[in-house]
């Protein structure tokens, strides 16, 4: 990177970190956890989608829709269904009783002990959760840049823990406010870059028909199948159950919008929510797309991650030889393909030359699996993990950007991860001082007693998180099944809260086995491998339900009805 | 009461709104999958 660059990006960093201790002054406890619910929908829309995407998302999001098309988009069709069930039945009840976590009305509903489990669930997937999104961008930065990633780590850690300290919930939402701006447009401006950067004035159209031919553009597929992760199904039936348990139960996102100024402006958030989601997820994927298209038409990098390229060349030069220039030769007969597809005018009736493309296109994916499995096979050699897909979009932006653009993009990692990580750290001690510490203790805390042991806990999650994130650096195998971790705990979460909605003669004794039961049945599916992580929030959240109904008819005293009615 | 029930509608028409929003999101990345990918 160069000074300008580097001037930049310190410049933006260091301005919102003064930006959010600016906004942290004269706070009470009430303002520290939950921003004196005086927030406007606009502040606690940004806070939502800001708390939801992390810096995977806009640097993973477009290598996946490179790697995999845009089937990825299938996801978020169940969003806007569970923005609806939360605005119209979560977001009343939790207003109207004033709840400071989401779990203080199960407590409410059910009983403490009801709480605490739910409680416990919540802290230990988003607390290890929290860790591995401090470490996803860290590993990246330290191999593009060749940084120490414990350092990074510390970094990122550091300065964002300043202002979430100070401020709690009312720094982060004017913070993730400013952040999420400055992130849209950098992405913004990374697209008219790579447009303008398509080789000899290819326009936009022709990147489409290149990407079309190599079925990148399989934003919708039927075809049913229980393993697979995206597609229609999953997307709808799965993104609505994951969506209503992540926006409705987990006090992440649950602290954002109850912070708004009263029902209508926590309602107008996430309905807002539901209605720019899937167009900006596009946008992202889109970025990836017209990436596949910009690198098919110039040079595909045989592996996007430059160090981890080096090494294997350096280590097998014989192999690495052979692989690159089976790859080199393959890109080539690929370009000839395509300027023929250009010539007959992406004729979708010239089937053989299509058929000629996938062909190439399935050989490269084999030259280019021959070469991950070398880093497999060496992997404590090579030291890079086997999957190249979070260093495609920075590659290019390393590689073709102009100075100024590049410190900006680079910015936006560290931003997405302040965004995401404050929103979960703040939502991690709140839970744990309100939902444990003060059920403890016999005496109510005063204000502030509470803002201190708040600003504890907040310094405490923060560094579990670095201490996980560590960890994390020496458990490379480990990373894939932790980022499947939140569905593993986020259905019978999910359960225990729609019993508490809509089974009002369900008592707590009974929700409470079923949550236990029904975590078990979880773990074991997923041990199993027999279905697609978006189905285990469908599972589990049934599974609370029916077993939940099960246990009060078959254990449960019979008695006056509770108890909806009372707390609305 | 009856500004409750006026609220009450209004939440309802933006909920069906949403719905609506979705499904013109479905369908048009229906068409643009039938447009742009090639299916063999």
């Amino acid at each position: 990177m160069s000074i300008v660059d580097w001037v930049i990006m310190i410049a933006t960093l260091l301005g919102i970190v003064i930006y959010g201790v600016y906004k942290s002054r004269n706070k009470d406890a009430a303002a520290f956890i939950g921003a004196d619910r005086q927030l406007p929908w606009h502040v606690v829309l940004l806070g939502i989608m800001a708390t939801q995407a992390s810096a995977i998302t806009f640097i993973s999001g477009p290598g996946q829709a490179f790697s995999d098309g845009m089937r990825f988009l299938q996801y978020y069709f169940g969003l806007p269904l569970a923005m609806i069930v939360i605005a119209a039945v979560f977001v009343p009840l939790y207003q109207r009783l004033k709840v400071r976590t989401a779990y203080e009305f199960l407590d409410e509903r059910f009983d403490r002990p009801t709480r605490i489990f739910t409680g416990i669930l919540f802290l230990l997937s988003r607390g290890i959760s929290t860790g591995m999104s401090l470490y996803a961008p860290a590993i990246v930065l330290a191999t593009i840049f060749h940084w120490n990633i414990y350092f990074i780590i510390v970094i990122i850690t550091l300065f964002m823990l300043l202002y979430t300290y100070l401020g709690g919930a009312g720094a982060i939402a004017h913070t993730q406010k400013l952040q999420f701006v400055i992130i849209l447009s950098a992405m913004a401006l990374a697209a008219y870059f790579i447009i303008q950067l398509l080789p000899g004035d290819t326009p936009v159209r022709d990147a489409l028909h290149i990407a079309g031919a190599n079925n990148k553009l399989n934003m919708i597929t039927t075809g049913f199948d229980w393993k697979d992760k995206y597609n229609i199904y999953s997307g709808i039936i799965g993104g609505f159950f994951l969506a209503l348990s992540y926006f409705g139960t987990d006090n992440s996102q649950v602290g954002r919008y109850i912070g708004g100024k009263g029902v209508r402006e926590s309602r107008l958030g996430l309905l807002m929510n539901g209605i720019v989601k899937i167009p900006m997820q596009f946008l992202i994927l889109m970025i990836g797309i017209l990436l596949f298209s910009f690198y098919s038409l110039t040079t595909t990098p045989l592996f996007f991650n430059e160090q981890a390229e080096h090494k294997v060349a350096q280590h097998f030069p014989e192999q690495y030889d052979r692989l690159s220039a089976t790859h080199r030769q393959l890109t080539e007969q690929l370009k000839s393909r395509y300027a023929v597809l250009k010539d007959a005018g992406y004729d979708p009736g010239d089937v053989s030359v299509y058929r000629e493309i996938r062909g190439l296109d399935s050989a490269q994916k084999a030259n280019k699996n021959e070469f991950k499995k070398l880093i497999r096979e060496h992997s404590s050699l090579i030291g890079a993990s086997d999957d190249d897909t979070n260093f495609i979009f920075l590659h290019f932006v390393k590689r073709y950007l102009p100075v100024g653009t590049v410190g900006i993009i680079f910015c936006i990692i560290f931003l997405a991860s302040w965004g995401s990580i404050s929103a979960a750290l703040h939502s991690l001690a709140t839970s744990t001082l309100l939902d444990f510490h003060m059920q403890l203790k016999r005496q109510p805390y005063s204000d502030e007693q509470q803002l201190r042991w708040g600003r504890f806990y907040t310094l405490f999650w923060g560094l579990f998180s670095m201490v996980i994130a560590f960890f994390a650096t020496r458990m490379k195998s480990l990373i894939e099944a932790v980022n499947e971790l939140g569905s593993l705990f986020y259905g019978p979460i999910l359960g225990i809260f729609l019993v508490a909605f809509f089974a009002r003669r369900v008592k707590g004794r009974a929700v409470l086995a079923a949550g236990l039961v029904s975590e078990i049945v979880v773990l074991v599916v997923y041990w199993s491998d027999t279905v697609g992580f978006l189905w285990l929030n469908v599972i589990g959240s049934l599974c609370v339900v029916l077993t939940g109904l099960l246990f009060q008819v078959l254990f449960g005293k019979p008695s006056v009805l509770p108890d909806i009615k009372r707390l609305e | 009461m009856e500004h409750k029930n006026t609220e009450r509608i209004r939440w309802k028409i933006w909920y069906v709104a949403l719905l609506i929003w979705l499904i013109v999101m479905i369908i048009c990345s229906f068409l643009f999958t039938l447009k742009w990918n090639v299916a063999l």
